[in-house]
This record gives structure tokens, C-alpha cells and sequence, in this order.
């Protein structure tokens, strides 16, 4: 198997339990060769956790010293767009964390990039990698639930470190970041959506829970619910159920945990897998970076993030929100 | 006290019953007649209950003298005009949820019982469960409510409940009032605004909505969310429950009310053998007491009317395609 050369840009929480261990799973694919983050004690500290020692405060350094075959750009949302710009014009393939960017424009002209500069672009929407999201799918497809007629998606959190995700006009709150997740897997599951409603919880103008009604073409509707406003002691969860004119399907993280630790006075649970929807993500884009067929089209991510800014924009007021069936390009 | 059970049109009238039963051993109350439009069904009464008063016409039952009560658990849409003649003719009355199918005819319930002295009861139960009762104090203690995501799934029940004629809707109709109620009970604020979409009708063209996903706004834009459908399929092991979570300044509360289960497999089949708190037993006692203490029940009559003015919300949001105010609710007198 060919090992294609990965650089790693930005190097924080999300790099450290995702994209950091998928890679070191992933050695046959790919050569972890190095890594870039303007800030040198979070890139430190992620060079010696993952032994790579290659390591750039500049990430343009990174690519223009390094040989790579892909980069892999998990830094905050406002950044998306120049970095991924710079990443496909200097000829390297694209995995690029979700939201896609903070606009549509950004978003096109990734798309626009990669297709001039013939390279390779993903779009980091882990959901359509998770195991059980992929079962209901599958399930789905089957028939085995025969027609949707109803879903509903949770994704219950904690509001995330960073200052950045605080300010709205640089995270656009809890519905792009979170919510858009279940809008990329509903559009995956059922379709595209002909109308959204929402309404949330604010801190200042930033979006902290956010409820939302969507219908389908056909006779589905959906409800989402993402939220940040859960308190430090919250264990992250989510939710997904789906009804269907033939059968059902309901799954829960906080009944689906396989291993329970307990230290002192902290615990935790989780469900630990090899083949975590990281791994598999990552190793989805193996055969496109090679010049293979896109598993997960970056048109498609298009729409999600059509979606989620179409779901924002019915939170800021402006009601229910018909949407347009539009060709990405 | 002397209780009248007026109509077994609805499920729960099976539970009321067997509560009348346990408080009429125990000498607290008794359950002195049933009413019933229906032949069949008041003649399955009265072989079960052969020692009772029974009547068809509930002029008759309201003229009785030996009646101080009744628990009225009929169809949606008649439920109005059996309480109207009873709150007429003196009587105390605990309705079943919702309190009717119309807010006016709700509204003038609630004035007859003032105009009369009488307790006006809704059957809202989930405030007599001892989980969400236990809630309430716990988010009192965790500053102002952020947010509410709340559910009551249930199995689709069948019988008159898929004609909009007797139910006056679907499942809208039928589950959005328990989790409304205990938004406004638990936050202490309420409804200002709704938005709703339907579920495909579950018995072919003319019957009811099968689900429905209502949004709303408290009167400080708190939002609340309701996923009221019928979205447990033959098959699942147990009827439904109930779900709350609230997110507040200093928490959150998560409930699912009805998780104390055996898990059971009986005759070959997998169900949930439910032992948790007897709530229906709490909610009778409890109307049985504010009539005898000349007091309100837990949850009014008007309690019921706020709920149900969600429920006629959520159905004109649905006809109008956008979020509709209480206020307009009011303002028009009908939906």
C-alpha cells in the first residue's frame, strides 16, 4: 500500500483525540510526517504525545519545506478558507475539519481550488463514519423502516474551550458547529430539506442551544437539537432516532457506553473501537488523495453548510426559511 | 366524597378506576357511578361495577344528589359539554387531559367552577410523579431555566383517538399538554409563541397527525421544545414515556419519568413491566382533597387552558406556516 505523506495543521483538542490517534492507527496509509500550530506549547506538547517531530509554528513553512500528500486542517472556522486556499494552490490534497467555512463564498472557492488544482477535498462531517449513524443507513437503505416519517437528532454538550467559539461572528455559534452535523446526516438519511425553523438560547448574540424543525420532500419531518449549555460535570451525548412508515431505529451515547473507569473522584464512559469514525474518515480519503472518487464529495458538504446557514439564519429572526434546491457550483 | 366515573371512552379511565377502587378500601373516597354515552362500554361496566349507579345521559348523573364529583375521561371533543352540565348542576370536576379540544369551551369551564365555588381539576398527572415533582425543586435551586427539550412518545392508541371528529385531532392533540405543563410549572412563566409541523396521518386521509414536533417560546423567549408523536411502533416494549431536559444558570435536569422498568420477557415476547411511582393514585387523592378543603387541585382547570392553548397554537402555526402567538390564540376566540 502506498503511504501518502500527511502534515497536521492545528494542533488542539480536536487534532488530540481525533485526527492525532486515527493517523497513528492508520501507519499502512499514511506517514504522520509533520505538524504545524501557531501556538509552539500546544505544538510541543502534541509532538512529543505523537512522536512526530517535524514541527512549524508557520503552517505555509510546513508546506512549502514538506513533501505531503495531504493536509489535514483542524484550526478555528474563520481560518478555513485561507488556509485550505493555500493548502490546494500549492498542490496538496484537502481534509478539511467541518464547518466547511463560515460562508458559502469560502466554501466555493475551496471547491473551485480543487478542482482547478485537480487535488482532492473532504470535508471533516464524521457523523457519515460513525458506527451506528452508518447501521441506520444502512438500515434505511434496506427498507427495513420502510418510508421516514420522522427523526430527531441530539448533540448535548459543554460550551467548548477556546475563546473563539465565544465570539459569534468566528464560530457562528452552537447551530453551525454542532447542529451541522445532523443536518449533513439527515440530508444523507432522507434528503434534502424543503423548510427549516429554529429557535435557541443566546449569550449576548452567540447561539448556545438551538431547537430546530425541518420537512422533507415527502412526508418526513425532523427535529434537531443541539446545545452547549450543559454544565462542566455534562458527559457529552447525543441522540438519534428515526420513525419510518415500516419501523424504528433509536440509539442513545448514554446507553450505548462499553467501558466505565472510575479514579478517584472522576469517572468516565465510553464506547472505544479501532475503527472509530476518526479512523475511518481518514481512511476514507486514502483512495480520493490518490486521484480515486470522492467518497464524501465536498458539492455535498456544500449543502450542509447551505443548511446550517440557512438554519442560522431563521434563528436570528427570520422564521421559517424555504429552501431553494440550488446545483453547488 | 362521592365520585361519578363519567365515560371509559378513554384509556385512562382504566386507571382511574382501579385508583377509585384503592381509595374507596381504604375509605377515602367512593366511586358512587358511571356514566356512558356508549351501550357497550356501559355494559361492561356494568358487569364489573354491579353494585354502582349507572347512566347514559349525563343530565340524569348531574341531577343526582348523592354525586359530589366526577372524573370526566371521555372523548376529546365531548369532554367540554359533559363537564359544562356537570359544573352546572354543582359538581366538582377532574378533567382528562386535554381539557377539551377547543380553547373557548376550556375557557368557560374555567369560569363556570369560579362562578360556582367548584374545583376544576386538569388530569395532568407528570406533576404528581414524584421524578419531575423532585425536579422542580431541584431547578429552583439552579437559577432561571435556558432551555427545554421535553417528549412524550407514546403508541398510537387506536379507537376514536384517529378521528379528528371525537379526538379533535392527533397526536398533538393528544401529547403536547403533559410536557407543556410541566415547562410552565417548572419555569413558573408562560407560553408566548409557537411553531409546529405535523407527521403524516396514521390511519389514512382524515385521520389525525401520527406526530408532531412543536417549538415554543416562553413569554422571556425561552425556548421549549415538545416532540409529541405517536413514534413507538408496535413492537416496542413498553407504551411511551416521558422526557424533560432543562439547561439553567447553574445546571441541567434530565428526566425520562418512566425508566423504572423490569425488562421482561413473557410468552415469548420483550416488555417493560413498569414499578415506578403511582401517580394517578396522587393526582385523585390530591383533587379529592382540594374539594374537600374547598381548595384548587395541583394542576386548574386553568392550567389545562394554557396547555391547550399551545395545542391550538401549534395547529394554526401548522395552517399558517409560521411561529402564531398565544395572544392571537386569545384574540380570536377560536382556531
Amino acid at each position: 500500500m502506498e503511504r501518502l505523506a500527511v502534515g497536521l495543521i492545528g494542533c488542539g483538542t480536536l487534532s488530540s483525540y481525533a485526527h492525532g490517534p486515527a493517523l497513528r492507527k492508520l501507519e499502512r496509509m499514511y506517514e504522520f510526517r509533520a505538524i504545524a500550530d501557531i501556538d509552539p506549547i500546544t505544538l510541543n506538547a502534541f509532538s512529543k504525545r505523537f512522536g512526530v517531530d517535524r514541527k512549524y509554528t508557520d503552517y505555509k513553512e510546513m508546506i512549502s519545506s514538506e513533501d505531503l500528500d495531504i493536509a489535514i486542517v483542524a484550526t478555528p472556522t474563520p481560518t478555513h478558507e485561507e488556509i485550505g486556499l493555500y493548502v490546494l494552490n500549492h498542490g496538496v490534497n484537502l481534509f478539511m475539519e467541518k464547518p466547511f467555512a463560515l460562508t458559502l463564498e469560502g466554501a466555493r472557492n475551496m471547491i473551485e481550488a480543487s478542482e482547478r488544482q485537480g487535488r482532492a477535498l473532504q470535508v471533516g462531517h464524521c457523523v457519515r463514519f460513525w458506527p451506528g449513524y452508518v447501521q441506520i443507513k444502512e438500515q434505511m437503505s434496506n427498507g427495513d423502516y420502510g418510508e421516514p416519517l420522522l427523526a430527531k437528532a441530539h448533540r448535548w454538550g459543554t460550551m467548548p474551550a477556546p475563546l473563539w467559539y465565544r465570539d459569534p461572528a468566528q464560530s457562528n455559534g452552537v447551530g453551525l458547529d454542532v447542529a451541522i452535523h445532523d443536518l449533513d446526516y439527515l440530508r444523507w438519511l432522507i434528503g434534502e430539506p424543503k423548510s427549516v425553523y429554529a429557535q435557541g438560547r443566546f449569550e449576548g448574540k452567540l447561539p448556545m442551544t438551538v431547537q430546530a424543525v425541518l420537512e422533507f420532500e415527502g412526508d418526513a419531518i425532523a427535529y434537531i437539537d443541539a446545545s452547549w449549555d450543559f454544565p462542566p460535570s455534562w458527559r457529552f451525548a447525543t441522540f438519534f432516532e428515526i420513525i419510518g412508515t415500516k419501523g424504528m431505529a433509536q440509539m442513545d451515547s448514554r446507553e450505548s457506553t462499553t467501558l466505565e473507569v472510575y479514579t478517584g473522584h472522576t469517572s468516565s464512559a465510553s464506547s472505544p473501537r479501532e475503527d472509530d469514525a476518526y479512523t475511518r474518515q481518514l481512511a476514507a480519503f486514502w483512495e480520493p488523495a490518490r486521484g480515486g472518487k470522492p467518497v464524501l464529495p465536498a458539492t455535498d458538504s456544500y449543502k450542509s453548510l447551505e443548511l446550517a446557514l440557512a438554519l442560522n439564519k431563521s434563528l436570528n429572526g427570520a422564521g421559517r426559511v424555504e429552501l431553494k434546491r440550488e446545483i453547488a457550483q | 366524597m362521592r365520585i361519578a366515573l363519567v365515560s371509559f371512552a378513554h384509556v385512562h379511565a382504566q386507571s382511574y378506576a382501579r385508583v377509585l377502587t384503592e381509595l374507596e378500601k381504604d375509605g377515602i373516597a367512593e366511586m358512587c357511578a358511571v356514566c356512558d354515552d356508549d351501550s357497550r362500554r356501559l355494559a361492561l361496566a356494568r358487569e364489573r361495577f354491579e353494585s354502582k349507579k349507572l347512566y347514559s345521559d349525563i343530565e340524569e348523573l348531574a341531577r343526582d344528589p348523592d354525586v359530589d364529583a366526577a372524573i370526566v375521561t371521555s372523548e376529546n371533543t365531548k369532554r367540554a359539554g359533559l363537564a359544562i352540565s356537570l359544573l352546572n348542576a354543582g359538581k366538582h370536576v377532574l378533567a382528562e387531559k386535554p381539557i377539551s379540544s377547543k380553547v373557548p369551551d376550556a375557557v368557560r369551564m374555567v369560569q363556570l367552577a369560579s362562578e360556582n365555588g367548584l374545583t376544576l381539576g386538569t388530569a395532568f398527572p407528570m406533576r404528581h410523579h414524584d421524578a419531575p415533582q423532585s425536579m422542580k425543586r431541584v431547578l429552583s435551586d439552579l437559577g432561571g431555566i435556558r432551555s427545554i427539550s421535553s417528549a412524550n412518545p407514546g403508541r398510537f392508541p387506536g379507537l376514536w383517538f384517529a378521528d379528528p371528529g371525537a379526538s379533535g385531532g392527533g397526536a398533538i392533540m393528544d401529547h403536547t399538554v403533559h410536557v407543556a405543563d410541566l415547562a410552565r410549572w417548572f419555569s413558573g412563566r408562560e407560553f408566548s409563541e409557537v411553531y409546529a409541523l405535523r407527521g403524516r396521518s396514521v390511519a389514512g386521509e382524515g385521520s389525525g397527525e401520527g406526530s408532531g414536533l412543536v417549538l415554543c417560546k416562553l413569554e422571556d423567549d425561552t425556548p421549549v421544545s415538545v416532540d409529541c408523536s405517536w413514534s413507538r411502533l408496535a413492537g416496542w416494549p413498553t407504551w411511551g414515556n416521558v422526557f424533560v431536559s432543562a439547561c439553567a444558570e447553574k445546571g441541567a435536569a434530565v428526566l425520562s419519568a418512566f425508566n423504572e422498568n423490569l425488562w421482561t420477557v413473557v410468552q415469548g415476547s420483550y416488555k417493560w413491566s413498569y414499578y415506578g411511582p403511582d401517580a394517578d393514585k396522587k393526582m385523585i387523592l390530591d383533587f379529592v382533597r382540594a374539594v374537600e378543603k374547598h381548595s384548587q387541585a395541583l394542576a386548574t382547570g386553568t392550567d389545562g387552558l394554557r396547555a391547550l392553548e399551545v395545542v391550538a397554537a401549534a395547529y394554526e402555526s401548522i395552517k399558517r406556516q409560521r411561529p402564531v402567538k398565544i395572544s392571537e390564540i386569545r384574540g380570536s376566540g377560536s382556531y
